[in-house]
C-alpha cells in the first residue's frame, strides 16, 4: 500500500515483537526464568523505539502532501493508534512478568486457566496486519470479538479465584493470579481499540463495536448481509445529538437511494420511530420509511429510507431563484397543509423561555459572557441577562397559542428535504415532533436561515428573501386562524432560537450578534408588557443580517 | 481623587431606546458626575475642564459606524495650591 510506505515494514516488525514479547510472557508463567524476564524487560525498550518511529512517520504522512487525501490520513491515523495500543499490550506482558516473582508457589496459577487467555490474545496479534493492510472489517470483527472472550475468561478465573479464597487458600498467591489475569484482561481492551482503528480505516468512521453490531442486526433483521466495505458506508453528517447516522446503498436493482442508518439512545430513537409511525399517517411519504428498528437496553437502532433529493438548505444556498421559489413554494403549502391537518383548537404553551433554560449551560460554556451582570448608567438600569429572561418567562405566561399542530419540533432547513423530480418535500430528524405552537417551528425555520454562515451581503439576498416569504407566509395563516399574538410569541420564539444557535457557533463576533438580536427582542417584548399583545409587532429587521 | 474600575455595555438598540441611553449620557455632563455601576462596583466619572472630544463616522456600503469619544482627567490640583516637591537645599560644610 503505497501510503504505507515506510511504516509497513516497522508496523509488521512491531507486531512481531509483540507477539514474541506475549510468547516470551506464556513461557516465563509456565517456567519462571531471570534469564528470560530480563529479556522481556528489554524487549520492551525496543517496542516503544518502534512506536515512537510509527508515531512519528504516520504525522509526517498526515502533515506531508498526501495529508490531503482522506483515506491517507485516516490510514496514518488508525496505523497510530494501532501501535499505541500494541504498545500497551507489550506493557502489561511485562506487568504479568513482573507479578510472577511475587508467586511464592510458581505453579500455582496453574490451577487457573490463562491458557484461554493468551490464546486469544495471540490470535489477534496474528491477523491484525493482514486486517489492516487489506481494510478487512471481517477480520477486524475478530479481532474485536478477542476483547470480550478475553473479559469472559477473566470473569471465569475471577470466580473461581474467589472460591480459592473462601477456602482459605494462600491470598498471596490468588492476589497475584488475580493481577495477572487482570492485565490479560486489559490486554483485550486495547486489542479492542485496535479493530475499532482498522474499522476506521476501512471505512472512514470512528463507529464502536457496538454500533457495528447494531447495524449488522438491524441489516440482518431485514434479511441482508453486512455489506460495509470500504466507501460502503459514507457519513451523511455530523449530528449534536450522540446518534451515528450514516448511508448504506441499497439492494442491487433497488430503484431507492439506500438507507440510513441510526444508533443511539433508545428513548430518542424509539421515540423517532413514534413520531415517524404518526406523519406516515398524517400525510404519507412525508417522513422517511422505517426499515429495520431494533432495540436493545439503553440503545437502539433504526435503517431509514435514504431519501433522495436535496436539503432545503443546499437549495437556498445554490440552486437557481426559480428552484428555490418552487421549493419555498412547496415547503409553505405543505405546511400549511399540515398544520391544517393537525390543529386542535384548545390553548397551549410551548414554554420557549422554559425549553432555553435546559440549554443554557451550554450556551454559557462556550460563551460566558453572555451571562451578563446587572449594570447601571446614570439613572439608567440595565438589566442582567438572567434577570432578563426571568420576567420575559413570566411574561410568557400571558402568550399561550390558541391552537396546537403537530410540529417538526426541529424545523430547521437542513431537517427539510426538496425532491425536485417528484414535487414534493420531505421531513427529516424527527424526534422532536410534538403537539405545540406552530410558532416553534416558524422561529426554528427563520433562525436556521438567519444563521447560515454567509457574511457577504450579495449572497445573504438568498436567505433574506427566504426569510421574508416565509414570515409572510406563516403571517397570513396566523390571521386566517384568528390568531392575534402571533408577533409576541414569534418574538419569545425567536428569543429561543436566536440564544441557543450560538451553543455551536464558533465565531464569536457572529456569536455576539445573535446573542444581542436576542436581548434586544427581550428588551421590545418587556417594554411592551401592560399593553395588549395583538398590538405588539416584531421588530422584523432583527432577523435580516 | 482617583479612583480603578471599568464600565462596558454593548447591545443592540433602534433609535427609540437608543435616546433614553443618550439622554443619560447628556444628564452626567448637564450634572458633572455620571455614575456606572457593575454588580457592587461603582465608578463615579466627573467631566468637567477640559475633555478631549473625538467624533468619527465611517461608511463602508451598508455597514455605518460613528464612534464618539470623551476624555478628560479627573484629581488635578489648582496649580497655585501646589507646593514644590522637589526641594534643593544646602548642606552645611
Amino acid at each position: 500500500m503505497k501510503f504505507l510506505e515506510g511504516i509497513e515494514e516497522n508496523l509488521r516488525f512491531m507486531v512481531l515483537e509483540v507477539t514474541r514479547q506475549v510468547e516470551g510472557t506464556l513461557n516465563c508463567l509456565e517456567d519462571p526464568d531471570p534469564g528470560l524476564i530480563a529479556k522481556i524487560e528489554s524487549r520492551d525498550d525496543y517496542i516503544d523505539n518502534l512506536k515512537s518511529v510509527i508515531e512519528n512517520l504516520c504525522y509526517s504522512k498526515i502533515h506531508g502532501p498526501s495529508g490531503a487525501y482522506k483515506p491517507a490520513v485516516d490510514m496514518a491515523r488508525a496505523v497510530n493508534i494501532v501501535s499505541a495500543n500494541l504498545e500497551r499490550v507489550a506493557d502489561h506482558a511485562v506487568n504479568i512478568v513482573m507479578q510472577v516473582q511475587y508467586l511464592s508457589d510458581p505453579g500455582f496459577i496453574k490451577r487457573y486457566d490463562y491458557l484461554a487467555g493468551f490464546r486469544e490474545v495471540d490470535k489477534a496479534l496474528g491477523i491484525i496486519v493482514k486486517a489492516l493492510l487489506s481494510q478487512d472489517v471481517t477480520l477486524a470483527f475478530k479481532i474485536c470479538r478477542a476483547e470480550f472472550n478475553l473479559d469472559a475468561i477473566f470473569k471465569d478465573n475471577f470466580d473461581r479465584i474467589l472460591v480459592d479464597l473462601r477456602k482459605g487458600e494462600s491470598p498471596e498467591n490468588c492476589i497475584t493470579c488475580h493481577n495477572i489475569f487482570r492485565y490479560l484482561e486489559r490486554m483485550g481492551d486495547s486489542i479492542l481499540n485496535i479493530g475499532e482503528a482498522i474499522i476506521f480505516a476501512a471505512v472512514g468512521e470512528k463507529f464502536k463495536i457496538h454500533q457495528y453490531q447494531a447495524l449488522k442486526d438491524t441489516l440482518a433483521q431485514r434479511g441482508a448481509e453486512v455489506p460495509i466495505t470500504k466507501g460502503e458506508f459514507q457519513s451523511i453528517w455530523g449530528t449534536h445529538s450522540g446518534c451515528r447516522i450514516g448511508k448504506l446503498p441499497d439492494k442491487p436493482g433497488s430503484k431507492s437511494h439506500g438507507v440510513l442508518f441510526k444508533e443511539g439512545n433508545a428513548t430518542k430513537i424509539i421515540q423517532e420511530k413514534e413520531n415517524i409511525e404518526r406523519w406516515e399517517s398524517i400525510l404519507p411519504g412525508l417522513p422517511p420509511r422505517v426499515q429495520g428498528f431494533q432495540s436493545e437496553g439503553d440503545s437502539a437502532s433504526m435503517l431509514l429510507e435514504y431519501l433522495g433529493g436535496c436539503t432545503l438548505q443546499q437549495v437556498v444556498l445554490t440552486a437557481d431563484a426559480e428552484i428555490a421559489d418552487n421549493a419555498m413554494f412547496l415547503v409553505e403549502q405543505t405546511m400549511a397543509l399540515l398544520w391544517d391537518k393537525t390543529r386542535r383548537q384548545g390553548t397551549i404553551s410551548a414554554g420557549y423561555i422554559r425549553q432555553l433554560h435546559a440549554r443554557l449551560e451550554d450556551v454559557f460554556r462556550l460563551h460566558p459572557e453572555f451571562d451578563t451582570p446587572p449594570r447601571t448608567m446614570g439613572d439608567l438600569e440595565l438589566w442582567s441577562f438572567a434577570e432578563m429572561l426571568e420576567a420575559t418567562a413570566e411574561l410568557e405566561r400571558q402568550l399561550p397559542a390558541p391552537f396546537s399542530v403537530f410540529i417538526h419540533g426541529d424545523c430547521n432547513i437542513n431537517n427539510i428535504i426538496y425532491e425536485h423530480t417528484d414535487q414534493r418535500i420531505h421531513y427529516i430528524d424527527l424526534h422532536r415532533s410534538k403537539d405545540t405552537d406552530y410558532i416553534q417551528d416558524v422561529s426554528v425555520f427563520l433562525v436556521s436561515n438567519f444563521r447560515l454562515p454567509i457574511m457577504d451581503q450579495n449572497m445573504r439576498a438568498r436567505p433574506n428573501q427566504v426569510i421574508a416569504r416565509f414570515l409572510d407566509f406563516s403571517r397570513d395563516y396566523a390571521r386566517a386562524h384568528g390568531d392575534d399574538t402571533f408577533d409576541a410569541r414569534l418574538t419569545l420564539g425567536l428569543i429561543r432560537s436566536f440564544l441557543t444557535s450560538t451553543r455551536f457557533e464558533f465565531n464569536r463576533e457572529f456569536a455576539k450578534d445573535m446573542f444581542l438580536r436576542c436581548t434586544y427582542l427581550m428588551g421590545r417584548i418587556l417594554a411592551h408588557a401592560g399593553t395588549p399583545w395583538q398590538d405588539f409587532r416584531l421588530p422584523e429587521r432583527v432577523l435580516y443580517y | 481623587m482617583s479612583q480603578k474600575g471599568k464600565f462596558s455595555y454593548e447591545s443592540l438598540q433602534d433609535s427609540e431606546i437608543l435616546l433614553t441611553y443618550l439622554k443619560a449620557l447628556v444628564q452626567g455632563f448637564e450634572t458633572g458626575t455620571m455614575r456606572f455601576s457593575v454588580k457592587d462596583d461603582e465608578i463615579e466619572l466627573h467631566p468637567s475642564g477640559l475633555i478631549h472630544f473625538g467624533v468619527e463616522a465611517k461608511a463602508k456600503r451598508d455597514r455605518m459606524k460613528l464612534t464618539l469619544k470623551f476624555a478628560w482627567r479627573e484629581g488635578e490640583e489648582d496649580p497655585r495650591d501646589r507646593h514644590d516637591v522637589l526641594r534643593v537645599e544646602a548642606e552645611k560644610p
